[in-house]
This record gives C-alpha cells, sequence and structure tokens, in this order.
C-alpha cells in the first residue's frame, strides 16, 4: 500500500461503517420485499446511522484523540444495530454475517482478545436471541436455519480473534526492523535509531534524548522535513516512561496503553520533559522510551501522516528494534576497540622487538668500543659494523612509520602521488616510456588495502606488459568515483594470447581484483592492448 | 675465567654482548635463543653464570628461573630485560636471582652486576632496587593470607585468559581440581570474579612474593 493510501484501523473502521450503511440502505431501498418490519423505522434508522457513520468518519479521521474516545460509543451502536438489523431484515438483503464480521474484527484491531472475545460471545447471544422473537412473530421462520447460522458465526469469531490480533501489525513493523538492521560506527545509533524511526513512520520532525549511565545527556533533533542532524546538548534529565504514548501539548492530551492493552489517558503532559523545549518544541506525535543496558532515553515523532493508536503498538515494536541497534552498535564499537587494542599491542610488541632491543644492543656494542679503545684496540670495523646495522635498523623503521602512517584508510590524493612514483621507478626498473595521469578526487579516502591493491596492480600489469608482451610503452591513468577507483593500462606490446576466441587476462592480476571484489576487462585494438579495472572504495568483502 | 651462557632471542643483543664480553675476564661459553634451548644448553656446558632474558618464545626467563631453583648444582642466574612486571620483580627476588639488570640502564652496569655475582653477591639495577623496596613497603601492611605455589600458578594462567578446561590441561588435574582452587584463591583474596583475579593477578602475585 503506497503512502497516499495509508489507512490506520482507526479511519479503516469508520470508513468500514459508513460504506455498509450506505450499502445496506441502497440494498433494502432497491428491495421492494424489504424491510420485512416496519419499514418506516427501519429506513429512519437506517438514514441516522449513514449519518452517524458519516460523524464519526469526520470527526475521527484526523483526530487521534476522538478515535480513542468514541471508539468504545461506536461499538456499542454497532452492536444494537446488528441486533436490530437481524430483528427487521431477512433474506439475501439481511447484513446480519458481514455487520457480524465488522463489528468482531474492528474489537480485534483495536482492542485485545478479551474484548474480541467479549464481543463475539455479545454478537451471538443477540443473535441467538434476536433469532428467537423472530421464530415467535414470524409464520415462516425456519430457527434450525438460525442454529446452523450461530455455529458458522462462532467459528468465524475464533478465527478473526486468532488472526485479526496477531497478523495485521507486521507490514509497518517490517519496514523498521530492516532500516535498524546495520548500524554504523560513523554515526551515533541515536542519529541512526531517530532517522531510520523517522524513515518507518515517515515523520516530519523528531528528536531522540539520551542519558546515559554515566549522567551525560545527548539530544539529537531532526527538523524541516530533512534529516539534517544537529546533535545539541541538554543539561536536562531524560524524563522517562514505561510505554510509548502520543501526546498533544496544546490539548494536554496524553493517550498510552496499559499492560492488558487497555487504552489509558491522561491530561498531563509532565511525562514529555518540558526542559526540551530549549532545543524541541513538541507538539503533536508519539513518544517511545528506549532503555539499553547502558542508558535510557526517549523518541519523539512529529508529523506522522495518520497518527493513531496503532502507532502506540507500532512504538512498542520500534522500541525493541531501535534496543537492538543499540547493541548491535555497542557490540561493533567493542569489536573495533578490540581490534584497536590488538593493534596496539601488536605495536607495543613490534616496537619492542625491533627499536628497544636494537638501540640495547647498540649501546653495549658501544660500551664495548669504548673498553676497546682504553685497550688500544681499532674501532673501525666495529664502528662500521654498528653503522650498517644502524642503516638496516632505520630501514625498517621507516616502512614501519610508513605502514603506522597510512592507518585504516589513506587519501585519494596520497595514491595518486604515490603511483605517480611509482610508475616512474617502473620506467627506470624495466626501460620503458611510462606515463601516469590521474583525476584528483578531492576529499576522498580508500581503505589501505585498496591503496595496497592498486599498487601491486599496476606493478604487476607494466611487469607482465614488459616481459610476456615485450611492450616498450606503458600509459597508466588514475581516476574513480565515490564508489571505485578506475586504473586504465595501455601498453603497445604484442597481443596477449586467446583462449576460447577471448583474450586470456594475466591469472595474478585477475585473482587479485577478483580478491578486492572489483571488474577486470582487457580489449585490444589499434596495436595497443588496454586493461581495465575497477576496485570498490568501501574495500575487501563489502 | 667465568664461563656465561646468555639466553636472548634477539640476535642484536646476543652479537653486542659477545662483543662486550671480549677482553674481559668472562668467557661467553654458549648461547640460546629461548628459554628450552637454555636449559639444555646450561646442562651441556655447565656454565657459572647464566644470563637469561625474561620475554623469549616457548619457554620464557621466569620458568627457567623456576626449574633451576631445585637443582643442585644451577649456575648463579643474572636477568637482564628490557621491562620486567611487579610480580615477576617480587618473585625474581624470592628465588634468589643474583642480578638483575634492565636494557635500558647503563650499560656499564652489566659489567659491575656480572663482577658482583661472580663474586658471590647480589646487584639489583638501581631503579628495581627502588621499586622493589616500595613494593615491600606497601605490601607489609597487608593481610591477605599466603598462597600457595599452585595457586599463583593458577593465578598465572587466568592472567593469561585460559579457561578452566585449558588449565587443568596445563596441570594434569581435572576441572573440578581446578575449580575448588579458584574458589580458595577467590576467597583468600577477597575477589569476586574470575575478571578481577585476572585484573589484579599482577598485584597479588607481586604480594604473595614480597612474603618469602
Amino acid at each position: 500500500m503506497g503512502r497516499g493510501l495509508q489507512l490506520y484501523s482507526g479511519r479503516v473502521i469508520a470508513l468500514g461503517r459508513l460504506l455498509l450503511a450506505v450499502s445496506f440502505l441502497g440494498a433494502i431501498a432497491v428491495d421492494i420485499s424489504q424491510p420485512a418490519q416496519s419499514p418506516t423505522q427501519t429506513f429512519a434508522l437506517l438514514i441516522a446511522y449513514v449519518a452517524f457513520a458519516a460523524g464519526i468518519t469526520a470527526a475521527t479521521w484526523n483526530n487521534w484523540w476522538l478515535d480513542a474516545k468514541l471508539a468504545g460509543p461506536a461499538h456499542a451502536v454497532d452492536i444494537g444495530l446488528f441486533t436490530v438489523l437481524v430483528l427487521l431484515t431477512e433474506g439475501y438483503t439481511s447484513p446480519y454475517f458481514v455487520f457480524f464480521v465488522f463489528v468482531l474484527l474492528a474489537a480485534a484491531i483495536r482492542w485485545g482478545w478479551r474484548e474480541t472475545t467479549l464481543t463475539a460471545i455479545l454478537l451471538a447471544i443477540l443473535f441467538l436471541a434476536a433469532g428467537m422473537v423472530a421464530a415467535k412473530s414470524s409464520v415462516g421462520f425456519v430457527l434450525y436455519r438460525y442454529i446452523v447460522r450461530t455455529g458458522h458465526l462462532v467459528i468465524l469469531s475464533l478465527i478473526i480473534i486468532w488472526f485479526g490480533i496477531h497478523q495485521w501489525r507486521a507490514r509497518i513493523h517490517a519496514s523498521a526492523d530492516d532500516l535498524l538492521a546495520d548500524p554504523t560506527l560513523d554515526r551515533s545509533p541515536l542519529e541512526t535509531g531517530l532517522a531510520a524511526a523517522m524513515t518507518a513512520l515517515h515523520a516530519k520532525r523528531g528528536a531522540f534524548t539520551w542519558l546515559d549511565d554515566s549522567g551525560g545527556c545527548k539530544c539529537v533533533v531532526a527538523d524541516s522535513g530533512e534529516l539534517a542532524f544537529a546533535t545539541r546538548g541538554c543539561d536536562a534529565a531524560v524524563v522517562s516512561t514505561p510505554r510509548p504514548f502520543l501526546y498533544d501539548v496544546a490539548k494536554h492530551r496524553i493517550l498510552t496503553r496499559d499492560s492488558e492493552r487497555n487504552l489509558v489517558a491522561s491530561a498531563t503532559t509532565e511525562v514529555i520533559d518540558q526542559r526540551l523545549a530549549a532545543v524541541f518544541r513538541p507538539g503533536e506525535g508519539l513518544a517511545l522510551p528506549v532503555r539499553t543496558g547502558t542508558g535510557e532515553g526517549q523518541l519523539y515523532l512529529e508529523g506522522i501522516p495518520g497518527l493513531s493508536t496503532d502507532h502506540i503498538d507500532l512504538g512498542e515494536q520500534l522500541a525493541i528494534d531501535l534496543v537492538a541497534h543499540f547493541q548491535r552498535h555497542a557490540l561493533l564499537s567493542a569489536a573495533a576497540e578490540s581490534a584497536e587494542a590488538s593493534s596496539r599491542i601488536a605495536l607495543a610488541r613490534d616496537l619492542h622487538d625491533s627499536v628497544v632491543q636494537f638501540l640495547a644492543g647498540a649501546a653495549f656494542r658501544l660500551e664495548a668500543m669504548k673498553r676497546s679503545e682504553a685497550s688500544g684496540r681499532k674501532l673501525e670495523p666495529d664502528l662500521n659494523e654498528l653503522k650498517q646495522l644502524m642503516m638496516q635498523e632505520q630501514g625498517e623503521l621507516r616502512a614501519f612509520i610508513t605502514a603506522l602512517r597510512s592507518g585504516s584508510r589513506v587519501p585519494f590524493a596520497d595514491l595518486v602521488s604515490d603511483l605517480r612514483a611509482l610508475t616512474g621507478r617502473l620506467a627506470r626498473q624495466w626501460s620503458i616510456q611510462c606515463h601516469f595521469t590521474a583525476d584528483v578526487i578531492e576529499d576522498l579516502a580508500i581503505p589501505n588495502d585498496v591503496n595496497l591493491d592498486a599498487h601491486q596492480l599496476v606493478r604487476e600489469a607494466v611487469a607482465n606488459a614488459v616481459r610476456h608482451a615485450e611492450a616498450k610503452s606503458v600509459r597508466v591513468t588514475l581516476g574513480g568515483t565515490r564508489e571505485a577507483i578506475h586504473l586504465e593500462m595501455i601498453n603497445d606490446g604484442a597481443a596477449y594470447p586467446k583462449r576460447g576466441g577471448q583474450i586470456e587476462l594475466p591469472l595474478s592480476l585477475r585473482e587479485r581484483v577478483e580478491q578486492a571484489g572489483g571488474a577486470i576487462e582487457i580489449s585490444r585494438g589499434m596495436d595497443v592492448t588496454k586493461l581495465s579495472i575497477s576496485l570498490p572504495t568501501a574495500g575487501r568483502g563489502q | 675465567m667465568t664461563k656465561i651462557l646468555l639466553a636472548d632471542d634477539h640476535p642484536m643483543i646476543r652479537t653486542a654482548i659477545e662483543v662486550l664480553l671480549r677482553d674481559t675476564r668472562y668467557e661467553l661459553c654458549g648461547t640460546a635463543a629461548n628459554g628450552t634451548e637454555a636449559l639444555r644448553e646450561i646442562d651441556r656446558l655447565k656454565p657459572d653464570i647464566a644470563l637469561l632474558d625474561l620475554e623469549m618464545p616457548e619457554t620464557d626467563g621466569m620458568e627457567v628461573v623456576r626449574t633451576l631453583q631445585g637443582r643442585d648444582k644451577a649456575p648463579r642466574i643474572v636477568i637482564l630485560t628490557a621491562a620486567i612486571d611487579d610480580s615477576s620483580l617480587m618473585e625474581a627476588r624470592a628465588l634468589r636471582v643474583r642480578g638483575l639488570v634492565l636494557k635500558n640502564s647503563d650499560p656499564a652496569y652489566l659489567l659491575e652486576c656480572l663482577d658482583a655475582v661472580r663474586l658471590g653477591k647480589t646487584w639489583i639495577d638501581p631503579e628495581l632496587a627502588v621499586r622493589s623496596a616500595q613494593l615491600e613497603e606497601a605490601f607489609s601492611g597487608a593481610a591477605r593470607p599466603a598462597l600457595a605455589p599452585r595457586e599463583r600458578q593458577i593465578i598465572r594462567f587466568v592472567r593469561r585468559g585460559l579457561r578452566n578446561r585449558e588449565i587443568a590441561k596445563e596441570l594434569g588435574v581435572t576441572e573440578g581440581t581446578v575449580k575448588v582452587y579458584l574458589h580458595a584463591v577467590f576467597e583468600k583474596l577477597g575477589v569476586s570474579s574470575r575478571t578481577e583475579l585476572a585484573i589484579r593477578a599482577d598485584e597479588f602475585l607481586a604480594e604473595s612474593f614480597s612474603r618469602n
């Protein structure tokens, strides 16, 4: 169902009632045999019911408060009318069956299984009682048919009680579940949680206040119909309620459900943190509490199309999803911290094994030389040896620092300058012409593994072109987008061998590109061979 | 000449010590790159002094010290290390290690230490002597019950993150026995969880050795 046709239960029930009333009025107006009893009163009753249904629909269409408040009285009117219609009408135009289904389904959608069961029992008794009354007053009445119909209605009741309660909310909940599935470490779970909740319920405004166990308070606000987030400090305590609720601050209305799913109204809006007004002015919407092991918060969603009591139940589901989202984020953070700690330990070990040990050894060597000098021994061989050792150690240390500096992501501009230097070295190494051109993409950073893969691919492609195709010139072009980097390498060497009518790709290149999750193509024309490679900037396994 | 066996996994250190001992009264009779090799070479070469690093692959330096402790004709032991934690420091003192030298101290200390040990004395790096004295003082008022060797061993395994089943396998006992030992350790040290024991293991072990 599209967004424009999104009908919540209150609207469906009101609309259903109106359509049934109009349809039934039309049916008995056309059928000259009906109404079987008291035609004037029946028509008057039905016209009154059509007016009632239209009034309820208009009053509750955009008013969750009235929808909740009028639900009970309207249900009583529906049951009463059902009984009267059973008495007054007969034959195929009698709406008893569809009316029975309507009233029962309305109860199942609005309330819990107890209210639905009570409605079913009441309807069955009234149906039988009306049958008894009709049997006494009507000559051609068949009681047996009435009893069979009652049996059918009971069976239908049981199915609706089970099915109606369990199935109808699944669709909207599933969309929120998908949106909250993958947290990212780049953004706070408050932001991603608020964004997902707003998207799922098509909310136009939203705020998420959070108080962690250490007393820190955060607030994320999304306003103006766009998901532009501004994290603002909130020095206020987060007021947390046990269950989601609908609120209307201007009219001092709060509506929630108790543990038995009964709607509970309140005229106080104290559960809304008034100090939140500094960052987010609450109007009308849905609020839901979110609690995790590290803190608790409250999510406010406003501008939800067709806000209704259904949203209280959706809020319950959403809160569960949000808790899972926070937990997944915490797990991801812990994994990242653990990886970072492992890196630190590995770094400390490497430094200990190389630098510390080397310096200690060098100090002992210097001490030995000092003592040797005192005994008149020549120092030059020892000094030369120590110099060599220091140069080796310096080389290793430089490589180590380079690896550290690169981190997990490197700027695209660094890749450009590195590949330019690399192609210069390759030109000297293989005695060929090696040109390099690139389009620098500003502010793009790529994972280190993509950076290393690009280096290795250029090295291998150039070596391959020289060794196997005897190329004298290789032109390397680097470009890309935010999603992938593209390498194009054109060499003037001989054609690559073919297999099955297609040019065979060098195995080492193909394997490396496949491992990186990229794509490679080879083509031949105008006496040159062109290799086109793309590598996703998301890195391996993405 | 006093025979020295050097055990250190870093080749740069082995070469440097070899050069340093040249033209002295010490003879480097052998080298080893790990604890297991060191024990084998000690049996074979019977050095007067064993110069041991602590951080070595397979068997570490402290394990070599513990193994040699029970032997009649064990060499005098000098530890030459880049770093030493509190528990190892206190254990080394308790096991009567003759010399303790830090690799980042003045290189001349090593020869000074060897000279002292050769004459039957004990020599401790000044930095470690201060630390050791501070630890002794800190633990002097502690009232926790003493730990048995097996209990210390179990604490070391817990510190390494081993599970009960793995500890049982290492010690050749049942998992139930490990649980009994752990329960006793928890009671003695007043800790409530395995994590707390692992985090504070160094403190407990150091304190325990300060009583020996």
